[in-house]
């Protein structure tokens, strides 16, 4: 597959669309160019959360239909969006498990792709990435990353740590870099960077990137592309400042955002991260700045410790005799309370969306917002069944309310589902990391 | 399934060549190696079956595994660590597993060997998030600069550094923060006149006060701190001049004497203050200094009196301005034609007076003078020449006598008011008692022209703001209290009433009315008034009462109230308990006798200062307190009491024991003294000295005044003084003292006053003058009081024109050499550049102007005008002409930025940018700061690109890369002035000139960034110092601790690779560095807080990085400790063990220890699982070995839950351990090579910022080698890394392609 992808990149170099072009090194064959929804319906939103070190194994479970359904208790707190849930079980990434634990299970979350070890970096551009650069392209902001937990700078069992940091990848030796501060991640949405001056230093550093990209050795050139890319992109935002959505008709509910840009620095108080992180992510949806955005809530292998939560194993104290990879290996009443936390958030979140109206639907409905974990249970670091939920309709395509059960099935790929995501927004590649086909069901 | 395999190939793909070694390996791989692989292992790792991805079925020639060897060090492994074959299986037999180990060892010996010095596949690298902050930090030398800090945190990848390339990735969103950043670093560049450079600021504002800080500091270098002085303009105290800047005299002088050292002294000042000691050129002033410098006993002392003299200081406020002065310190000239002396007496006692005359050093020729006049001037009489004072103490002694014999008769006379007696004498007592005519007393004698912002309030002022002032316009004013239009205002003292007093003129009936305003309410409690009707010693009050906040307290309308002539109405105003702040008080006072009406207000106002009195009306005060004010003797306060004759005998009887001339009954007798003799004229002779004494009835109050002059016109040069102590015998030269002061008048004024006491009298344009005249200035030129005006920034002035005043003329003069001096003012040409003063001063003028039209004299600052407009003007051009210095600045920036010479293309291309950015109509500095941006966010600056060589070959980079190369490796930065250098001149790639760059490098404190990439990230604590892994519940001191704690593995570190020690000394060390808090961490007591090294540690259980509170809190839980964790990163990190990966699936192990197991207990129950067991028999007992050490790295005998420690241990092969020693050995003596070889592997894969793969193996083993024969010193490994092949060569730019 290597191979293949760098006769293709030489191809693309000699016919000089690369530069214009720079994802298409992860792809195949791209499917049809996005078609033009109907007049004034409201884009697809696509939101990824994701939590490290899986869950109490034992609660997270969901069965029956609709407001019928039930729910394990990790999920509670998802309660009253019953009707909007999808859960998945039994999905899997062939490649995760090959490796190391955690590490090489994270890094190809999005993407299913193989995960390099010893000194090198490369995985696969992750699914969200992939639609950043496709559909993505329409909106100032292709797509938001952020994080409320920094990553690991270390190599673990001969895997980088940026693996378990990481579940965006915009190609597959980049990892898209985190942002983890509101107010950065507030400037990325709605500062005006349209100043003639940057244009023309952005356009002398790309004249010497160019220049340099001919004395260098063709490693290195790899390289360097990733820098005519990203240089290129801001000056296209740049260019694209103040555009909106192309749809015709449909106009987003919010013409600029309608709260204060977050204080400097990051909150003290976790829960007040992730919350501000989730109400950017709502602003970017509601001014139509952006509509993909990737939220990690903590790292795999996190070392995050929860001392405002109370304690069901040591009363009268906080969570925090243990960071949470060790609590995870505990698989107890504690462990299950951190769960619920990170529901809590994720109810927060669809709530706002849900509380948004456009048009005859919601922001929800409108919106596939799907949390992940790298593992079933962190006690295991089993990752023969990922835990997966996605919750709203993707504007009437996605039939939620409901509980899909593959563990028994065969070609149960994570990537199905990922296809099947992609095919909501409107982008139909032949095959995705190890999956050949859409899940049908979905 | 392939994938894997081609991802390894890709990982490490080895350039062959099959030499005749290889071919006899090629025979024993058939014939021995296959047979035995077949059998043993193709059960599972067959081309079908690919247990664990391994397929080695596909091995069937020397040639494929070459291709792949990787794959065999895998196989080595896990041979080496009995995973295989498993043991449910049939195992080889010893004599196979020898000979097959042996023939992988000595192939992939070969194949390494072949591949040699094979510079690795390096991708071109990002500069690290630290790397950037560490080169943008030397290039701007600004230390606090953070760039970073906001960016996401970078991977780690090869050996586990983050300075890999694969792992440094970039992003639209990172490029906008590198934007964002650059442009935030380019806001730090300072522009100057004379180029640029970088502050830790960003605004104008504190560039300023850094200049200013540099300039204070080059006056400080030869200055020494004096004392300040202050002055009070309306009201506000002001600085004027500062105690610094003051020459150090005594240094010098001790220094020239032999008595200290002259370090730190200014050569050129040694030289000429010897100079001008042992200069024969006669001079008044010098030759006694010379004299004593001979003896070596001149000291300062001998000097500052006669600087006192000559030097004064004048507000910097006042320079410029018409009639102002020329500088702050001033040359004053104490010569004079004649001078007026003057001393005031003190009361009470007799006083002697000495009129001295001295020859002033210059000999007695012509010095014949003149006291003329010689006088005691006091208030309310005459003046008396001293003439006059035998005739006058007769006349006193006289009345004296005639008062004590006619006691009984006076008292008698007043009592009934019938008797006869002497008219004087009874005036003498009715004074002295208050009797008869009503005593007004005592007047406020002093006048007031103006306050100082009125000239039109006028009045009569005593001492602690006594006084009675009118306002003579129309306006209402505050000056503070407020007064009205056209008013009288008084204003009591804390023991003086003031009373406003009318004196009637008139006998008849009066109508009296008025009221009294306490008209400044802002502090103080308020006043008490009375009206009082006065006949003699009698007082009827009319009304009184206290003041009501700012209410008119009305005193009344009294009608028909009888007073003869003769007879006081009086309005007393008194501060009321003592407090008399803000006690101004508006008085309207109005009498009428129905012909006649008396306003006070109305008469007074116009022109209060006519006199007092002023007509009628009086000003004076009175004691507040009444009971205090009697100072009459005991027998005669009796007898007014009683008036009885009997008391008037003991009166007489007191006056003839106790009557001394000054007493106050004689004040009538004083006055009526009628002066006969007219003035003195004393001629004397210098040397001379004249004593006069003065009477103590004539000295209360008063003051000594006389003139002394010159006898003749012509020559002559005399010290004149007036002393009230005996002057000492024989004194040539004075040098008196000089005391300047302002004189009131209107703020724009400036009217500095010098008075001396012992002048020098000479006649003007005489050859004396002239003669003085060179004197003092050669003594002023060598003794300034001040050298320089360290405040630069005046405050002299209520209104401060002066933005920056510069006066280091002496400074540069007498200290500072030709490149001192051309320093200070390239600082002083930065300061007015960046502080733009020049423009700011045409403001400021204007803002002046604007007021002093309004209440000063405008023409005052004229002569100001010209210069500031000039200036401003010149400045203007200044700014235009220094722009392309600016741009150059960056050109010269960008060369040490991009760490190579730009070609010309590119200086054209930033010139190209810098126009187009002008264009887009930015101002200049910004275009410049924009052009600083566009370097720092160029790739060729955030990217550590090389020039391969063409075709596949592996190459040489240049010196340049070199240089780059070897300055990141040590520093993380920018190579500096001496690599470029080196680079330029084309010497840095001979080996020893690199090695030698190397050690020089490893000396350097820029090393430091190597301990922190390298040392902590290797042993993992990089980020400790940010940690937050710990429960604050269980560990409260963590937190404040965990900076120190990295800090001692950063300093460890440094001091190992500056100091150049054994490799081994991170194991074994007897030393590490702390400061007071860790200290205590650690149980040890420390005298200082600071950092320091710490030696005896091992005495104390520690030394060594096995016992960093660092590695033991970072290999621990949140709240306990974990011997696995410590146990694995023993293992893998420090000693590079390859542990299998965990199992999937393993039991789950409880957060806490259940009731009664120790965690160590805990955690043996967890390994003795089968699943388990293999690996932690090998790691967990390094760990339990460790367990006398708690989760934040304390020494320890107890676990949390109080069971005992047990740090008894056996290792896998038999050795037992116990506790941190018995590790430690084993680990330094047992694994040593296990451990230095991990360290080099580290060291190496740090360097070259990739993985060490299998062609470093022989470097790996010659680093090894030479450790061994250099005491383990660092250093050597080091050197080794910087001559070899993979360090010094980059891959061939066809390298992939060819493979």
């Amino acid at each position: 597959m290597e191979t293949h992808l760098y006769s293709r990149r030489a191809f693309l170099r000699g016919t000089g669309v690369l530069m214009a072009l720079p994802w298409l090194e992860s792809f195949n064959v791209w499917g049809d160019e996005p078609k033009k929804k109907p007049a004034s319906e409201a884009p697809v939103r696509l939101c990824v959360t994701f939590s490290g070190n899986g869950f109490q194994s034992k609660e997270w479970w969901a069965k029956g239909e609709g407001k019928a359904m039930e729910l394990g208790r990790v999920l509670a707190p998802l309660n009253e969006f019953k009707d909007k849930l999808l859960f998945v079980r039994g999905l899997y990434h062939e490649e995760a498990g090959k490796g190391n634990i955690h590490s090489s299970q994270t890094g190809n979350m999005l993407s299913g792709a193989p995960i390099a070890s010893g000194g090198e970096i490369r995985s696969g551009t992750s699914f969200d990435q992939v639609l950043a650069q496709t559909y993505g392209r329409s909106t100032k902001v292709p797509s938001l990353v952020l994080a409320c937990e920094k990553s690991n700078p270390s190599v673990h069992k001969n895997y980088s740590m940026l693996y378990s940091s990481h579940i965006s990848w915009s190609s597959p030796t980049t990892p898209t870099p985190l942002e983890l501060y509101p107010a950065l991640a507030f400037d990325r949405l709605f500062k005006d960077e349209a100043s003639p001056a940057d244009k023309s230093v952005l356009d002398a550093v790309l004249a010497d990137a160019s220049d340099l990209r001919r004395s260098i050795s063709a490693n290195d050139q790899r390289k360097l592309d990733e820098y005519l890319d990203s240089v290129r992109d801001v000056e296209r935002r740049i260019e694209n400042a103040g555009k909106r959505g192309e749809l015709q008709g449909w106009r987003p509910t919010l013409e600029k955002p309608n709260i204060e840009r977050p204080a400097d620095g990051i909150p003290q108080d976790i829960g007040e991260h992730m919350r501000i992180m989730c109400d950017l992510l709502v602003l970017g949806f509601q001014t139509d700045t952006t509509r993909i955005t990737t939220l990690k809530l903590n790292n795999d292998h996190s070392a995050l410790r929860f001392p405002n939560l109370p304690s069901v194993q040591q009363a009268g104290h906080g969570i925090d005799y243990m960071i949470h990879h060790l609590l995870s290996h505990s698989d107890g009443e504690d462990f299950l309370k951190v769960n619920q936390f990170f529901m809590e958030q994720l109810a927060y979140l669809a709530r706002k969306l849900d509380s948004i109206q456009e048009g005859p639907r919601t922001l929800l409905d409108n919106t596939m917002l799907m949390h992940c974990s790298s593992m079933m249970a962190g006690a295991k670091h089993d990752n023969d069944q990922l835990p997966i939920i996605v919750l709203g309709g993707a504007g009437g395509r996605l039939k939620s309310g409901r509980a899909l059960d593959y563990k028994d099935k065969p070609e149960r790929q994570m990537c199905r589902l990922f296809m099947s995501m992609m095919d909501k927004m409107e982008q139909h590649p032949k095959t995705f990391g190890d999956a050949k086909m859409m899940l049908e069901e979905v | 399934m392939k994938r894997f395999v081609i991802a390894l190939c890709l990982a490490s793909p080895i350039v062959l060549s099959a030499g005749p070694a290889l071919a006899d390996q090629s025979q024993a791989f058939d014939r021995n190696v296959r047979p035995i692989i077949q059998e043993r292992c193709l059960s599972c790792h067959s081309t079908e079956k690919q247990k664990g991805d391994l397929d080695l079925e596909r091995f069937t020639s020397l040639d494929q595994i070459k291709k792949e060897p990787m794959i065999w060090q895998r196989v080595q492994e896990q041979l080496a660590s009995n995973e295989m074959p498993p043991k449910k299986e049939k195992q080889l037999t010893p004599a196979e597993k020898t000979m097959l180990m042996g023939w992988v060892q000595s192939t992939l010996d070969e194949i390494a060997l072949a591949s040699a010095g094979d510079p690795g596949p390096v991708v071109m690298r990002r500069l690290s998030n630290m790397e950037y902050t560490y080169t943008v930090r030397d290039l701007t030398g600004v230390e606090s600069l953070d760039p970073a800090k906001e960016f996401p945190v970078d991977g780690a990848a090869g050996e586990g550094f983050s300075n890999v390339g694969g792992a440094l990735v970039m992003s639209p969103a990172l490029i906008t923060k590198y934007l964002d950043a650059a442009k935030d670093i380019a806001s730090h560049a300072v522009l100057t006149p004379d180029g640029i450079h970088f502050s830790p600021s960003t605004s104008a504002r504190d560039w300023t006060d850094e200049t200013l800080a540099k300039i204070r500091a080059i006056y400080a270098r030869d200055t020494s701190a004096g004392e300040g002085s202050q002055t009070v303009a309306q009201g506000i105290k002001l600085d004027t001049g500062t105690g610094g800047g003051r020459l150090p005299l005594a240094r010098y002088l001790d220094a020239l004497q032999g008595r200290a050292r002259s370090e730190g002294l200014s050569p050129k000042y040694l030289g000429m203050l010897r100079e001008a000691l042992t200069s024969t050129q006669p001079s008044v002033l010098l030759d006694p200094l010379r004299a004593k410098f001979k003896a070596k006993q001149l000291t300062a002392a001998d000097i500052e009196p006669w600087q006192k003299t000559l030097w004064r200081f004048a507000n910097i406020g006042h320079i410029g301005k018409a009639n102002g002065p020329k500088a702050w310190q001033e040359p004053v000239t104490p010569l004079v034609p004649q001078q007026e002396l003057r001393v005031t007496l003190n009361g009470g006692r007799d006083v002697t007076l000495y009129l001295t005359t001295g020859d002033a050093g210059d000999g007695e020729a012509g010095d014949e003078v003149i006291w003329e006049n010689p006088r005691i001037v006091a208030a309310g009489r005459p003046d008396l020449s001293v003439s006059e004072f035998p005739a006058l103490v007769r006349h006193l002694e006289t009345q004296r006598a005639k008062i004590i014999a006619s006691t009984e008769q006076c008292l008698t006379a007043l009592a009934d008011g019938k008797t006869e007696a002497d008219a004087d004498t009874l005036i003498a007592w009715r004074e002295y008692l208050g009797y008869g005519t009503t005593k007004l007393e005592q007047l406020i004698t002093k006048k007031m022209e103006s306050t100082p912002d009125y000239n039109f309030i006028k009045g009569w002022t005593g001492e602690n703001a006594l006084s009675v002032l009118a306002n003579s316009s129309d306006q209402t004013v505050k000056i503070p209290g407020t007064m009205k239009p056209h008013s009288v205002a008084t204003h009591p003292a804390p023991k003086l009433a003031s009373v406003i007093a009318w004196r009637s003129p008139v006998d008849g009936l009066l109508r009296i009315s008025g009221d009294v305003q306490d008209v400044h309410t802002a502090c103080g409690n308020g006043i008490e008034w009375a009206l009082e009707v006065r006949r003699g010693h009698a007082n009827d009050v009319l009304a009184k009462g206290v003041s009501d906040g700012d209410k008119v307290m009305d005193m009344g309308r009294f009608e028909g109230v009888r007073v003869q002539s003769g007879d006081v109405v009086a309005v007393v105003i008194g501060p009321r308990n003592g407090d008399h702040t803000c006690d101004l008080t508006a008085v309207n006072l109005t009498l009428s006798d129905g012909r006649t009406t008396w306003d006070l207000a109305k008469e007074v106002s116009p022109d209060i200062l006519a006199g007092n009195p002023h007509g009628a009306w009086h000003f004076l005060s009175q004691p507040a307190n009444i009971e205090a004010s009697s100072d009459l003797p005991a027998p005669l306060a009796e007898w007014r009491k009683s008036l009885s004759p009997a008391l008037a005998e003991k009166v007489r009887q007191h006056l003839e024991k106790d009557f001394p001339l000054t007493s106050p009954l004689l004040a009538h007798a004083m006055r009526s003294f009628r002066p006969t003799a007219g003035a003195a004229t004393l001629k004397t002779k210098a040397p001379s000295s004249i004593e006069i004494r003065i009477p103590a009835a004539l000295a209360k109050g008063a003051d000594f005044v006389v003139t002394g002059r010159l006898a003749s016109k012509t020559e002559g040069s005399v010290q004149m003084q007036a002393l009230t102590e005996k002057p000492a015998t024989g004194q040539g030269l004075v040098a008196g003292k000089s005391e300047s002061a302002q004189k009131t008048g209107a703020w724009s004024d400036n009217n500095l006053v010098t008075q001396h006491s012992a002048p020098f009298i000479v006649n003007d344009g005489s050859e004396a003058r002239k003669h003085f005249e060179t004197a003092f200035d050669d003594f002023r030129a060598l003794f300034p009081i001040a050298l320089c005006y360290t405040r630069i920034v005046p405050v002299d002035e209520v209104v401060t024109l002066t933005l920056f005043h510069r006066e280091d003329d002496h400074l540069k003069r007498l200290m500072l050499d030709e490149e001192q001096s051309a320093e200070l003012d390239r600082m002083w040409n930065e300061l007015r550049f960046v502080s733009e003063s020049p423009l700011k001063q045409v403001d400021v003028f204007e803002q002046l102007w604007q007021f002093a039209t309004q209440d000063a004299k405008p023409a005052a600052f004229e002569p100001m005008r010209e210069p500031i407009m000039r200036g401003a003007e010149e400045f203007r051009k200044l700014v235009v002409d220094v722009e392309p210095k600016h741009v150059q600045a960056v050109l010269d920036f960008a060369p040490r930025a991009w760490r190579r010479a730009l070609a010309n293309a590119e200086q054209n291309e930033l010139r190209a940018l810098y126009q187009k950015l002008r264009k887009q109509e930015l101002p200049h500095a910004s275009a410049v700061r924009m052009l600083f941006a566009r370097v720092l966010v160029a790739p060729v600056f955030l990217y550590r690109g090389e020039k391969p060589a063409p075709g596949p070959k592996a190459a040489p980079v240049n010196d340049t890369e070199l240089a780059t190369r070897l300055s990141y490796f040590l520093w993380s930065s920018a190579p500096d002035e001496e690599l470029r250098a080196l680079a330029a001149s084309g010497k840095l790639h001979e080996p020893d000139i690199l090695a030698a760059q190397a050690r020089r490098m490893m000396k350097h404190a820029n090393v430091r960034r190597l301990a922190t990439e390298f040392g902590c990230q290797w042993l993992h604590v990089r980020d400790l110092e940010t940690l937050d892994e710990k429960s604050e519940r269980h560990f409260p001191t963590f937190v404040s601790l965990r900076g120190a704690m990295q800090e001692e593995a950063v300093r460890f570190f440094t001091d190992l690779f500056q100091a150049d020690c054994s490799v081994l000394s991170l194991l074994d060390a007897d030393y590490s560095f702390m400061n007071r808090d860790l200290a205590k961490h650690y149980g040890i007591e420390l005298k200082s807080g600071d950092w320091q090294r710490v030696d005896g540690l091992r005495e104390q259980g520690r030394g060594g990085l096995l016992a960093f509170a660092a590695t033991l809190a970072k290999q621990s839980g949140a709240s306990r400790t974990s011997p696995i964790l410590r146990g694995n990163w023993l293992s893998e990190v420090v000693l590079g063990e390859k542990l299998p990966r965990p199992p999937k699936g393993v039991p789950v192990l409880p957060e806490e220890a259940p009731q009664g197991l120790t965690e160590r207990q805990l955690i043996e129950r967890h390994s003795s699982d089968t699943a388990c067991v293999k690996c932690h028999q090998r790691i967990d007992p390094f760990g339990f070995a460790l367990e006398g050490f708690d989760a934040i790295g304390r020494a320890r005998s107890k676990d949390t839950a109080g069971l005992a420690i047990d740090t008894k241990a056996k290792l896998p092969d038999g050795t037992q351990l116990e506790g941190l020693d018995s590790l430690r050995s084993y680990l330094v003596n047992t694994r040593r090579d296990d451990f230095l070889r991990q360290f080099c592997r580290k060291l190496l894969g740090y360097a070259l910022g990739r993985s060490v793969q299998l062609s470093d193996k022989p470097l790996l083993d010659t680093m090894l080698t030479q450790l061994k024969v250099n005491d383990h010193r660092v250093g050597s490994a080091i050197e080794l890394i910087v001559r070899s092949p993979q360090f010094r060569e980059v891959r061939g730019r066809d390298f992939l392609t060819s493979n």
